[in-house]
C-alpha cells in the first residue's frame, strides 16, 4: 500500500470496497431491507418478487457497499452460489413467520455453507429474522434451534430479529456486518 | 415429560428438522385426527395470494382448512364426502376456485368455503317391466302380493331392479309391504345414482389456474364430464363396471384421455370422440391380475399397484412395461412434478409396512421409513413451497414434508429389479481342440457309447456282488451269511470294541444272531499276538444264541509288551460243525499306559 493510500484511509478518504450477497426464501423480506440499507432512499412498500437479482451501490459506515439482491424463487436459487466467490459477507434473511419452511432455510444454509468456495474463508454470516411485528412469528433463538445455527464453528455469525417494513434492528446487523468486514480487512492488512 | 423434553434435545432437534434423503420434514402433527383418502386431499391458493392452503374434506363430515401449520376454517358438510375436487370456473385472473365436494348423488359446489350451489346426478333410467310394476301397484290395479310375486320374477329374470323395489323385496312381513305401496302412492318413480370418483379437466389451455370442470364416475359404470360452472353436463361415457379410480389428461376443447380403473379389475380408456361432445371407450383394456387400489399416470405410462403388493407400469396403448414386487401391498399412489431445469415427474409410493418411496420409472431413487402407515398423500405447493408432499397416516396424523432443492432423482442409489453381477459374463474357458473332437465323437458314437457303459455298469455290479459273497461266506466280516452246518442261513452279526487304557483292556463283544434260527455252542476266542498280550481265557463259549438277541460278552486282553505297543487282535466266532468261523472282526487296539 502506498504512502498516500494509507493517509488518506487514515482520514476515512478511501473508502473499501465491499461487496455482499444478499439471499434468503421468496417472501423472506430481502429487497425491502436492503431498502432500507441503504441510506437516504425512500422506502416503498409495494415490493414486487425479484426475478433473477438485482445490484444496489451505496457507501455506509465508512464503506462502499455492494448489495447484490438475489432473487429467493426456487428457481433462481442456483444463481446464489455463482456470488460465493467474489463476496465478503453475507445476509441471510429468513422469514420468522413461515416455521413450515425453515426446513427448506435450513437446507439452503448447509448447501452454503458446505460449498467449496465458502468453506475454506471464513465471510461472516448475518441472520436477519424478519417479519418480527407479525404476531405468532418466532424469536431469533428460535429461528437460530430451526436452522441448527449454533453448530457454525468456522465463521463470525450473528442472528438479529428485524422488521423490514419500518426498518427495526436493521442499523444493528449491519453494523455488526461493518465491523466485522473491518477487522477482516485489518488482518489481511497485518499479514 | 420433564425427562423426555430435556432429554437430548440435538435428537429432537434432528427429527424435527431432520433431512432424510431428498425429504426435509416440515412439520408432524400427530393428533390431527383425520380420516380422508387421498382424494379428499387438495393443496389450493384459495385466496389468490400465491401461498397455498390444505383442504381436507374428512370422512366425519367435515371440511378442513390448514393455512400453514393451523386450522383456519371447519365446516360441516352434508354428506361424508367421496371426492374433493378444486376447479376454476372462469378463465379472469385472479379468480377465486370453487370446491366441488362429492357425496352421495350430489356434488356440493363450494364459493368462497360457502355452499353455493348443488349439482344432481342424473336419473338413471328405470327398467320399463319394474316402472309398469309399480305404476300398477300404487295406483291399486295389481294387489301387493301380486306386485311382490311379479318383482321376484323380474329379479330372478335377471332384470335390474330400482331401489324401490329392491326395498319392497326385502320387506318381509305382509303389512310392512303394503305400508310401503302406500307411502310411495303419488310420489315419482325415480333412480339416483352415486358418485363413486371425482377428477378435474382442463377446459383449453395447461395452467394452474385454468378453467376446468368436474368429471365425475358413477355407480351406473358412466363417466360424466361437466360444464367449467358445474350445472349441467357436457359429455358421458358408458363403461362395462364401476369406475373407481380415474386418471385424466388432456384438455376438454383440445384432446383428452381419461384412464380409469374399474370394480372388475380391468383398467378403461376413453378419449374425445370425432365429434365435440362425444366420448369413445376405446379398445385398450388392461386386465389386472387383482383390484388395482391407486393408479397415476405420467406421461404416456399408466402406473397402477394392485392388491397382491406390485406396482406395474403399461404404456398408454396398453403394453405392459414392468411390474415390480413391492414388499407390502400399497396404500396410495402420488406423483411428484418437479420444475426445475426441466420437469421431472417422479412417483411416490406409499406402503402397508410405513415406507414411502420414490420411483423415477422403474428406479428407486428413495425409502423413507414413516412413523405411521400413510393413507392418504397430495404433492404440490404448500405454502410458498412449490414441492411439498401433505401425508395422512393411519391413526389420523398429518405430516408434511419437502423436497430438498438438492435432491438428486435422476438415477436411484438403490438398486432394483436383476443384480448388477447377472450382466458379467462367467469367465468361460475357450472350447479346446481336444473337447471339440470328444464332443463330435459323442454326437456320432451316442447309441454305442451308451452301450458300452451299460455294459461296464453291469460288469461292475456283479464284481461288487461276486466280492461281498465272497466275504461273507468266507466269514471275514462282522456279518455272516451261510457257513451254518446245517444248512439254514445264518445271520450273526459280531461288534467289538475296546475300553480302558491299559495294560489291561476290556474286549467287550456284542454278539447278534439275525436270523430266525436259535444257535447252540458257538465258541468266541480271540486270537493275538502271544508276545504283545495275555489272557487268561482267551476263548468263551456261548451256549445258545437266540434270535435278535444281543449276547455281550467281555474278554480281559493284558498288554505286556515292554513298550505297551498295540497290536490288531482278532475276534472269530466260530461253529463246531465247520471249519468256516460264523463271523470274525479285526480289532485296531491302542497304545497301552505302562504297567507302574
Amino acid at each position: 500500500m502506498g504512502f498516500f493510500k494509507k493517509i488518506q484511509k487514515a482520514f476515512g478518504m478511501l473508502r473499501q470496497e465491499v461487496r455482499i450477497l444478499v439471499i434468503g426464501l421468496d417472501n423472506s423480506g430481502k429487497t425491502t431491507l436492503i431498502n432500507h440499507i441503504k441510506p437516504g432512499s425512500t422506502s416503498t412498500f409495494e415490493v414486487t418478487p425479484t426475478v433473477g437479482y438485482n445490484v444496489e451501490e451505496f457507501s455506509k459506515n465508512n464503506l462502499n457497499f455492494t448489495v447484490f439482491d438475489m432473487s429467493g424463487e426456487g428457481r433462481y436459487r442456483n444463481l446464489w452460489e455463482h456470488y460465493y466467490e467474489s463476496v465478503q459477507a453475507i445476509i441471510y434473511v429468513v422469514d420468522s413467520t413461515d416455521n413450515l419452511r425453515l426446513c427448506v432455510a435450513s437446507d439452503e444454509l448447509q448447501s452454503l455453507l458446505s460449498h467449496p468456495s465458502l468453506s475454506s474463508r471464513p465471510c461472516p454470516l448475518l441472520f436477519f429474522a424478519n417479519k418480527m411485528d407479525v404476531p405468532g412469528s418466532l424469536t431469533p433463538v428460535e429461528v437460530m434451534t430451526g436452522m441448527q445455527l449454533d453448530e457454525i464453528r468456522d465463521r463470525p455469525w450473528h442472528i438479529t430479529a428485524s422488521n423490514a417494513l419500518t426498518g427495526t434492528g436493521v442499523e444493528e446487523g449491519v453494523g455488526w456486518l461493518s465491523e466485522k468486514i473491518m477487522e477482516n480487512q485489518e488482518r489481511i492488512n497485518h499479514k | 415429560m420433564a425427562t423426555e423434553g430435556g432429554k437430548d434435545e440435538g435428537e429432537v432437534r434432528k427429527q424435527k428438522f431432520g433431512k432424510v434423503g431428498p425429504w426435509l420434514h416440515a412439520w408432524h402433527d400427530p393428533v390431527a385426527s383425520i380420516k380422508a383418502h387421498s382424494s379428499c386431499l387438495r393443496l389450493v391458493d384459495l385466496n389468490g395470494d400465491r401461498s397455498n392452503i390444505l383442504l381436507v374434506a374428512d370422512d366425519n363430515k367435515k371440511m378442513r382448512v390448514y393455512k400453514g401449520t393451523s386450522v383456519v376454517a371447519e365446516h360441516q358438510l352434508l354428506d361424508h364426502p367421496v371426492s374433493m375436487c378444486v376447479f376454476y370456473t372462469s378463465g379472469s385472473t385472479n379468480s377465486m376456485p370453487a370446491v366441488g365436494i362429492a357425496g352421495g348423488s350430489y356434488v356440493f359446489i363450494y364459493r368462497h368455503l360457502r355452499p353455493y350451489f348443488k349439482f344432481s346426478l342424473p336419473c338413471v333410467d328405470i327398467d320399463p317391466q319394474d316402472e309398469s310394476i309399480w305404476q300398477e301397484m300404487t295406483s291399486e290395479g295389481v294387489t301387493c302380493e301380486a306386485g311382490y310375486e311379479m318383482l321376484s320374477q323380474a329379479r330372478d329374470g335377471g332384470a335390474k331392479l330400482s331401489s324401490w323395489s329392491l326395498d319392497f323385496l326385502s320387506l318381509e312381513r305382509e303389512e310392512q309391504r303394503q305400508a310401503y305401496v302406500q307411502a310411495k302412492k303419488g310420489v315419482e318413480h325415480k333412480q339416483h345414482t352415486v358418485v363413486t370418483c371425482m377428477e378435474t379437466m382442463k377446459k383449453d389451455h395447461d395452467a394452474e389456474d385454468a378453467v376446468s370442470s368436474l368429471v365425475i364416475g358413477t355407480e351406473n359404470n358412466q363417466v360424466l364430464i361437466l360444464d367449467p360452472s358445474g350445472s349441467k353436463v357436457v359429455c358421458q361415457a358408458m363403461l362395462p363396471s364401476v369406475p373407481t379410480i380415474m386418471a385424466i389428461t388432456g384438455l376438454y376443447d383440445v384432446e383428452w384421455r381419461i384412464v380409469v380403473a374399474c370394480r372388475d379389475g380391468k383398467i378403461y380408456t376413453i378419449k374425445n370422440g370425432e365429434s365435440r361432445g362425444k366420448a369413445v371407450v376405446t379398445g385398450t383394456v388392461i386386465e389386472l391380475e387383482t383390484q388395482p387400489n391407486a393408479l397415476a399416470r405420467i406421461e404416456k405410462y399408466i402406473y397402477v399397484t394392485t392388491m397382491d403388493g406390485s406396482l406395474s407400469c403399461y404404456h398408454i396403448k396398453g403394453r405392459k412395461v414392468f411390474s415390480l414386487t413391492l414388499p407390502a401391498p400399497a396404500t396410495c399412489l402420488g406423483v411428484a412434478k418437479i420444475s426445475r431445469s426441466r420437469t421431472l415427474e417422479a412417483l411416490i409410493v406409499s406402503l402397508g409396512n410405513g415406507e414411502v418411496r420414490l420411483y423415477n420409472g422403474k428406479h428407486m431413487i428413495h425409502s423413507l421409513q414413516m412413523d405411521d402407515v400413510v393413507v392418504a398423500m397430495r404433492w404440490g405447493q404448500f405454502g410458498r413451497e412449490q414441492n411439498s408432499c401433505a401425508f395422512i397416516g393411519r391413526s389420523g396424523s398429518l405430516t408434511l414434508k419437502m423436497m430438498s432443492r438438492h435432491a438428486n432423482l435422476e438415477k436411484g442409489d438403490a438398486i432394483s429389479g436383476p443384480p448388477a453381477e447377472q450382466d458379467i459374463p462367467l469367465k468361460v474357458p475357450k472350447k479346446t481342440k481336444l473337447f471339440v473332437e470328444q464332443s463330435e465323437r459323442e454326437v456320432l458314437n451316442a447309441t454305442h457309447m451308451h452301450r458300452v457303459f451299460q455294459r461296464d455298469l453291469c460288469k461292475l455290479r456283479l464284481t461288487t456282488a461276486r466280492s461281498y459273497v465272497k466275504v461273507i461266506t468266507s466269514g471275514e466280516a462282522g456279518v455272516s451269511m451261510g457257513g451254518g452246518g446245517r444248512g439254514g442261513i445264518t445271520n450273526v452279526r459280531l461288534n467289538a470294541s475296546v475300553v480302558g487304557l491299559g495294560p489291561i483292556f476290556n474286549l467287550k463283544v456284542e454278539v447278534t444272531n439275525g436270523g430266525v434260527a436259535s444257535l447252540r455252542d458257538l465258541p468266541l476266542s480271540v486270537v493275538y499276538n502271544t508276545s504283545v498280550y495275555r489272557s487268561d481265557r482267551p476263548a468263551v463259549n456261548i451256549p445258545l444264541l437266540l434270535s435278535n438277541v444281543t449276547i455281550t460278552v467281555v474278554l480281559k486282553l493284558k498288554n505286556v509288551h515292554p513298550e505297551g505297543a498295540g497290536e490288531n487282535v482278532r475276534v472269530v466266532l466260530g461253529n463246531k460243525k465247520s471249519s468256516v468261523p460264523l463271523a470274525a472282526a479285526l480289532i485296531t487296539m491302542p497304545m497301552s499306559e505302562l504297567e507302574e
